[in-house]
């Protein structure tokens, strides 16, 4: 509806006062202003169009005694003094980015600062999900902090293979190859490296003289070129017990916060505790795959991010039964070699599912993170996370 | 006769907040379970078959956040846990007498038909604590009922003057699950907003009316309910009578509050919030 139709068919109620709402919202003096003149629509009638188009959305009063009752309102329910001494307003609003836009237009117009809106939001989210909201950049380092597993032999010796995606040659320098090198016990290890990066190869190479660096195409993220060192191990005959799976995850586009705590926590966790994760497997035929605290993530399969389409797709496709969306996320883990080989036999994945470059989740590859975990269960082997395996100390 | 089957739940929130249920009903109650809603980790004393965790059942809404009772009722249903009797849905903070499972019984036994819905707690329906607790009653049922509240409420309020406060109802299955089909589709227009919750019970009453139900009140307190709001939500006519420092909603506080809840409807509506 344009102004002028506007102005014939809607009456300006007796509450809204235009005087008060020229004076309060400046921006609206020139709006349609000359249209107006010229139409003969009365001021009144071009401010409530304003109003009902713009302004209520917007959070605008209507009236002076609506500003102040409404205000009040505003002042209470986002009172400062609520607000917790270390919350850590900037950390949280890069942390959650949805809270941006929370009662955003009716803070602006209400006086409330970003501090108290963004910890009204935080009573909000610790509501539903306690435990991932974190008020400052302390209690997520904490959250995702290293837990000392009790040293143990593994009996016997435990095969094991280390496969990494290095794509990010930072990661790589700065800390997972430190990380690798603290490992006290053998293992083998293999590295996909981007092809555009043949200096990085020969970086891995020198580093870790008996490594197999594998140099790939920037496709299907850390998933494909997984796939591609099991078909090789597969294909030479070797064998393992076991393969840990690690990459040197970074965000471009999403929580580089919690990615960042996320993989350190990961890296920490289950490089650091390798010979406990491997005793533990060992010891429990039924233990199928461990993950890093805090990593297991169970979804509905209405949820955006469940990626549900793509999951069932490649679910459908290699014959997986299992239909949960209960998985560990950032695909880093500890898991059986006999399991995890069967993605790689045949060709049942080709390589034209994967998408190529960098992709925000829900594609192939982030199916792949959900399917790891049906591929599990559908071995009637369970998953668990290394603090749920870490005995209570009674003492 | 035959003793009415009852299907006994309580719906909880958080699995802390179990045991302590548990000492309080121990007995009261047979053939008790609870619904464990959220994706809180549990580790009760209680045996699991006493447990139903929705987030474990293979059809559940879990992932619309502000629902509260409504995921367990969502969840019996759609899951079929029992498909006959009655179905008693109280919540965790509900304090029941010794004699609460035969005065219902009995309570049950005297109604002649199935049309009909059982609550413990009353309140006149024409009231603000009714009409505009949250925005979200009234602007869910204009948008997908195209039913306008106050009208409604007026047509009706001699007949039905009370509506059951709190989700601690007893209703028969069948009016159980359609109650669940025709309230579902109000939900997508609160469910991502914490003043949603405060919808279910209210709906319980615009439902019984539509379907010309019987909204029946036991006669006997026998159930009382502490409110511990330990999920932290309060209504907006909550809000508004804290900042007022007040227990109770006087007429000088009509007018500010009318002008507070009508600024939400009107922005809310606007799709902003």
């Amino acid at each position: 509806m344009d102004l002028l139709e506007f102005s014939k068919q809607v009456v300006v109620p007796d509450d809204f006062d235009a005087r008060f709402y020229e004076k309060s919202h400046p921006e609206v003096v020139g709006f349609y202003r000359q249209g107006a003149i010229e139409q003969g629509v009365s001021n009144e009638h071009r401010l409530y169009f304003h109003f009902v188009k713009y302004g209520r959305r917007g959070g605008y009063f209507k009236n002076s005694v609506e500003q102040k009752i409404v205000q009040a309102f505003f002042r209470h329910r986002f009172d400062p003094s609520h607000v917790a001494g270390d919350f850590d307003e900037i950390f949280y609003e890069k942390m959650y980015r949805e809270s941006t836009q929370y009662y955003q237009p009716f803070c602006q117009h209400n006086g409330i600062q970003s501090r108290e809106r963004l910890y009204h939001h935080y009573k909000y989210l610790k509501r539903l999900s306690p435990l991932m909201i974190f008020k400052n950049e302390r209690e997520l380092a904490d959250h995702f902090r290293f837990i000392e597993a009790p040293k143990v032999k593994i009996i016997p010796p435990a095969r094991l293979a280390v496969v990494v995606h290095a794509y990010y040659e930072d990661i790589w320098e700065n800390e997972l190859s430190k990380e690798l090198k603290l490992i006290d016990i053998d293992f083998d290890l293999y590295v996909s490296v981007p092809a555009s990066n043949p200096e990085l190869a020969r970086k891995i190479k020198s580093e870790f003289p008996g490594s197999e660096v594998l140099l790939v195409d920037n496709r299907g993220a850390d998933i494909l070129p997984f796939l591609e060192i099991l078909k090789g191990i597969v294909a030479g005959s070797r064998a393992y017990d076991f393969v840990l799976k690690l990459h040197t995850k970074k965000t471009a586009t999403g929580n580089f916060l919690l990615t960042t705590y996320l993989r350190r926590g990961c890296y920490r966790n289950m490089c650091g505790n390798l010979g406990f994760i491997l005793s533990m497997m060992r010891g429990d035929d039924q233990l199928g795959m461990v993950g890093a605290p805090h990593t297991r993530i169970i979804l509905h399969r209405e949820e955006d991010y469940a990626n549900s389409r793509n999951f069932d797709w490649v679910r459908e496709r290699l014959g997986i039964l299992d239909d949960r969306i209960d998985f560990i996320f950032g695909t880093m883990f500890m898991i059986r070699f006999e399991i995890c080989k069967e993605l790689a036999v045949g060709d049942i994945i080709g390589r034209d599912i994967f998408q190529d470059g960098h992709q925000p989740d829900g594609t192939t590859a982030h199916a792949f993170e959900r399917i790891f975990a049906s591929v599990v269960r559908d071995h009637n082997k369970r998953i668990a996370l290394l603090d749920e395996l870490i005995p209570i100390d009674e003492g | 006769m035959l003793e009415p089957k009852i299907y006994y739940y309580i719906v909880c929130h958080d699995p802390r907040l179990i045991d302590e249920c548990e000492k309080s009903v121990s007995g009261k109650l047979p053939g008790l379970q609870y619904v464990l809603v959220g994706r809180q980790p549990y580790s009760s004393v209680l045996d699991r078959e006493k447990m139903i965790v929705c987030n474990e059942l293979s059809d559940n809404i879990e992932h619309l956040p502000n629902l509260c009772s409504f995921t367990a009722w969502y969840a019996i249903r759609k899951n079929r846990l029992p498909t006959d009797g009655y179905v008693c849905l109280l919540e965790y903070d509900s304090k029941v007498g010794t004699n609460f499972d035969s005065i219902n019984k009995r309570l049950l036994s005297e109604q002649t038909n199935n049309r009909f819905m059982l609550g413990y707690l009353k309140a006149p329906v024409d009231h603000p604590v009714f009409l505009k607790s949250t925005p979200w009653l009234e602007i869910s049922l204009r948008q997908e009922l195209n039913i306008d509240l106050a009208s409604l409420v007026a047509c009706h309020k001699q007949k039905n003057p009370f509506w059951i406060t709190t989700t601690n109802v007893t209703i028969p299955w069948s009016i159980f699950s359609d109650f669940v089909d025709w309230y579902l589709p109000l939900t997508k227009t609160f469910a991502r907003d914490p003043w949603g919750v405060f919808v279910q019970e209210r709906a319980l009453y615009v439902y019984s009316v539509l379907h010309h139900l019987e909204i029946k009140f036991s006669e006997v307190q026998i159930l009382d309910h502490a409110e511990s709001k330990s999920h932290g939500l309060v209504d907006l006519y909550g809000d508004f009578l804290k900042l007022r420092g007040s227990g109770v909603f006087n007429h000088e506080m009509e007018s500010d509050y009318d002008v507070l809840y009508r600024y939400f409807i009107e922005t809310m509506t606007h799709g902003s919030s």
